[in-house]
């Protein structure tokens, strides 16, 4: 039987900072046996070969936040049987999202001794913002295993199985005492998705949600009790507005303690 | 050169390096007429969100610059930090600081050296496309590699965006047991390297000549 064609990989940078797309290359044991099954018909930071598309699976790492990026992320879905988005950029907007809470006219004034060279959106945006996503792996940065998970479910026709319950029962499998508990470190835990192995209760520091939101997030809980123990409401907003600020969950309990805040401020 | 004669270059994406950019060239009878790098990055901001944050954040938000590099950036934050502060950190956390920076250079250098260059060097589009006929020396260059990002994880945490670093030490320290375990590894990947090094230093670098 002849064998199929080879599927067709592309992985695409916008606004980011190529952790996502190391973490292919991270692969040390996998790397060529993922070579073997997929064509790397785009792949920038690895290969200046260029294959047209159309290409089987799009991999998109980094944010919308120019007006070219918004144009490129419409022809890369075009192109795309399979486009799937990886880490926080990606997915929610990532750091640079930072932006859509204030002017990005001040920004550019703040950073930039020329700010009418610079071409940019108002907002950092996920792709989904513009165009429909297969499947979003998260994390900043995403984790080898899960992107192997992904690879492999796409090579073999199936869904990713990818947990989308909270950090916290990572901690548990992992036996990691709470820090929140045991040590009162306030810890984004309980409302992030797990997927890093619950790394940092592991190393005795709270987690502060680079998976962003898990499936069903209750942070009014969390934030709530964070504030009755006695974690000033600006450092609240604070943990919340980091890698995944613009998630809809973190988002919404961002504006939501930012008000607290703001009140408690006036007040 | 002969006769008259126009050389036009254009790279609209520049491969197998950090970031993005793009590279045109214009040359008329020898005489490089036009030379442009252009970065098309596109802005994020560091230093405007960095306002307001706690001091404690910013190793974690500043690594985010490069995901090649976050250790880089990470200790550049704490050392910054620290200075402003008074604080000095030394003996065995400088070491284990050290530590932690040697396994992202070794990372680091394994990735530019075997991934991103040597296929120019060897005339191929990727390490991938090198690895048919020189399967050897692109493992030995992942297996380097490996021993950097092993490095990189057992005291940060992850290879990409460690955790474990902070102003004035780290959150948590590894056991000396712990670090032991890669001594065979590592001394296994200087080998590697000392025997790639000689392998490299024979290849065919072109001249360089100053105008």
């Amino acid at each position: 039987m002849a064998r199929r064609r080879k599927p067709k990989l592309a992985v695409w940078k916008f606004a980011s900072c190529d952790g996502c797309q190391l973490t292919l290359l991270d692969c040390e044991d996998e790397l060529l046996t993922l070579a073997d099954e997929l064509e790397i018909a785009y792949f920038l930071e690895a290969s200046r070969a260029v294959v047209r598309g159309p290409y089987d699976l799009s991999l998109v790492e980094g944010s919308i936040s120019t007006p070219e990026q918004v144009e490129q992320i419409r022809e890369i879905r075009r192109q795309s049987r399979f486009l799937v988005t990886i880490g926080a950029c990606a997915t929610a907007g990532g750091i640079q999202a930072l932006r859509n809470f204030a002017d990005v006219r001040e920004f550019m004034e703040q950073v930039y001794a020329r700010p009418e060279y610079v071409r940019t959106l108002e907002k950092s945006l996920p792709a989904s913002a513009y165009v429909p996503v297969d499947f979003e792996l998260r994390g900043c940065p995403i984790g080898k295993g899960p992107l192997l998970e992904l690879i492999s479910a796409f090579l073999n026709g199936r869904r990713p199985q990818i947990p989308n319950y909270s950090v916290c029962v990572e901690c548990k499998r992992r036996g990691t005492v709470c820090v929140m508990v045991a040590q009162g470190t306030p810890c984004l835990g309980p409302i992030t998705q797990a997927g890093c192995g619950a790394l940092c209760p592991a190393y005795r520091r709270g987690c502060y949600g680079c998976f962003g939101p898990m499936e069903t997030p209750n942070p009014h809980s969390l934030g709530d009790w964070l504030l009755a123990r006695g974690l000033a409401a600006p450092d609240l907003v604070r943990l919340l507005r980091t890698f995944n600020a613009y998630a809809p969950a973190f988002k919404e309990a961002g504006e939501r303690y930012a008000g607290i805040a703001e009140a408690d401020r006036s007040g | 050169m002969p006769g008259s004669r126009k050389l036009t270059v254009r790279v609209e994406a520049l491969a197998r390096v950090e970031g993005e950019g793009a590279l045109h060239l214009r040359v008329h009878n020898g005489q490089v007429r036009e030379l442009r790098l252009e970065i098309y990055e596109p802005p994020r901001f560091f230093e405007a969100f960095l306002r307001g944050r706690r001091l404690e954040e910013a190793p974690d938000i500043t690594a985010r610059i490069c995901g090649i590099c976050p250790v880089a950036y990470q200790m550049s934050a704490c050392n910054a930090l620290e200075s402003l502060l008074g604080l000095s950190v030394g003996g065995p956390l400088r070491d284990l600081r050290l530590l932690l920076y040697y396994g992202e250079w070794i990372e680091s250098h394994a990735l530019h050296m075997f991934l991103l260059h040597l296929p120019d060097f060897l005339g191929y589009e990727s390490a991938l496309h090198m690895a048919r006929d020189h399967p050897d020396w692109v493992q030995k260059g992942l297996q380097i590699k490996k021993a950097g990002n092993a490095l990189m994880a057992r005291i940060g945490g992850r290879e990409v965006h460690p955790i474990n670093v902070r102003v004035g030490g780290f959150y948590s320290v590894p056991s000396r047991r712990a670090l032991l375990e890669h001594k065979e590894e590592l001394a296994r990947a200087r080998d590697l390297m000392i025997e790639a090094l000689r392998w490299m230093a024979g290849l065919e670098f072109p001249e360089f000549e100053e105008d």
